[in-house]
């Protein structure tokens, strides 16, 4: 038996060293490296307590303020859980919602909400590992509110005359005047935001 | 030779009347080429996503299928899907459905068309 874990001790070991080394590479960009931590929705009119939902079940992955675990550190972990940090932000990045046009955080606001309600979102491998991002009935049926009001709100808003504009890292196209979505947000380019 | 002005006349808005369906009816194979670029974001065909599950739309009641939960102004609506209730909901939801959930607009009305030529030919198979 001590014979046999002598043996297994060597492959553990560079399994380790090679797990360690992989780290240090991030083929999908890091999740860390995609801009300060800053308060997320700037602009938006929410209450506290709804704040505190969407920061709970959607910024970790949808804002800068990503908070990895020790297992998403560690490749190949680390490059799934980048990948997928890299294409919710793609999709949608709280962290940057004031450089959205009105129009794209209208569109924004309503995918949002039909997400929430019906639980596409959060996704549920991620609810799997992150219970704290798990929301009850009640907690759904808030966040879309919230998004039906904060619609609303940018709706009556005066619109520019100069048209939409979109920052870079933020939504690049507004989908309103016949642009084209893209085609799965599972199966986006990483980009990084930055 | 009025005879010769009759048939130049009834030939012109014969002539007319083919382009204009020409230039409205959508062709399904582009329909389904615009279609994954631009609804397959929060539609699926045989599944619910972010918008409800999408074929056999056509010929169907709006609102009303079962495993989506739909916004209140959605579920009260009496709308059909057809050609025309498709063509106005994707220029302008609003226009249709007030206070509905959909926030998008197509603009381009050779490409609603396309994607409502795919949607019938998915209903009809």
């Amino acid at each position: 038996m001590s014979g046999m874990i002598r043996k297994l001790v060597p492959t553990f070991a560079a399994a380790a060293i090679l797990a360690a080394g992989c780290s240090l590479i991030h083929p999908f960009g890091s999740p860390s490296s995609g801009g300060t931590k800053t308060p997320i929705l700037s602009g938006a009119e929410i209450d506290p307590e709804t704040l505190g939902l969407v920061q709970r079940a959607c910024q970790n992955c949808h804002s800068f303020n990503t908070d990895l675990p020790l297992y998403g550190r560690i490749a190949p972990m680390s490059w799934l859980m980048a990948r997928d940090v890299q294409q919710a932000r793609f999709r949608m990045n709280l962290s940057q919602w004031q450089k959205y046009s009105t129009e794209d955080q209208i569109m924004l606001l309503s995918e949002v909400g039909s997400a929430v309600k019906n639980r596409e979102m959060p996704v549920q491998r991620y609810v799997l590992l992150h219970s704290e991002a798990r929301l009850s009935d009640q907690e759904r049926k808030q966040v879309y509110q919230w998004t039906r009001a904060e619609r609303k709100r940018l709706k009556s808003l005066p619109r520019p005359s100069g048209g939409p504009s979109s920052a870079p890292g933020a939504r690049v196209k507004t989908r309103a005047v016949g642009a084209e979505q893209r085609p799965d947000r599972h199966a986006l380019m990483a980009i990084t935001g930055t | 030779m009025t005879t010769h002005m009759r048939t130049a006349a009834v030939f012109l808005f014969a002539l007319s009347a083919l382009s204009t369906i020409a230039a409205t009816a959508g062709d399904a194979h582009r329909g389904r080429d615009v279609f994954e670029k631009t609804c397959t974001g929060c539609h699926a065909l045989d599944r619910a996503k972010v918008g409800p599950r999408l074929r056999n739309i056509y010929g169907r009641p709006a609102g009303k299928d079962s495993e989506f939960s739909y916004s209140d102004a959605m579920k009260g609506v009496s709308v059909t899907w057809d050609e025309t209730t498709l063509d106005r909901w994707l220029a302008d939801t609003e226009s249709i459905v007030p206070g509905n959930d959909m926030s998008f607009r197509l603009d381009d009305a050779s490409k609603r068309a396309d994607i409502i030529a795919y949607l019938k030919e998915l209903s009809t198979k």
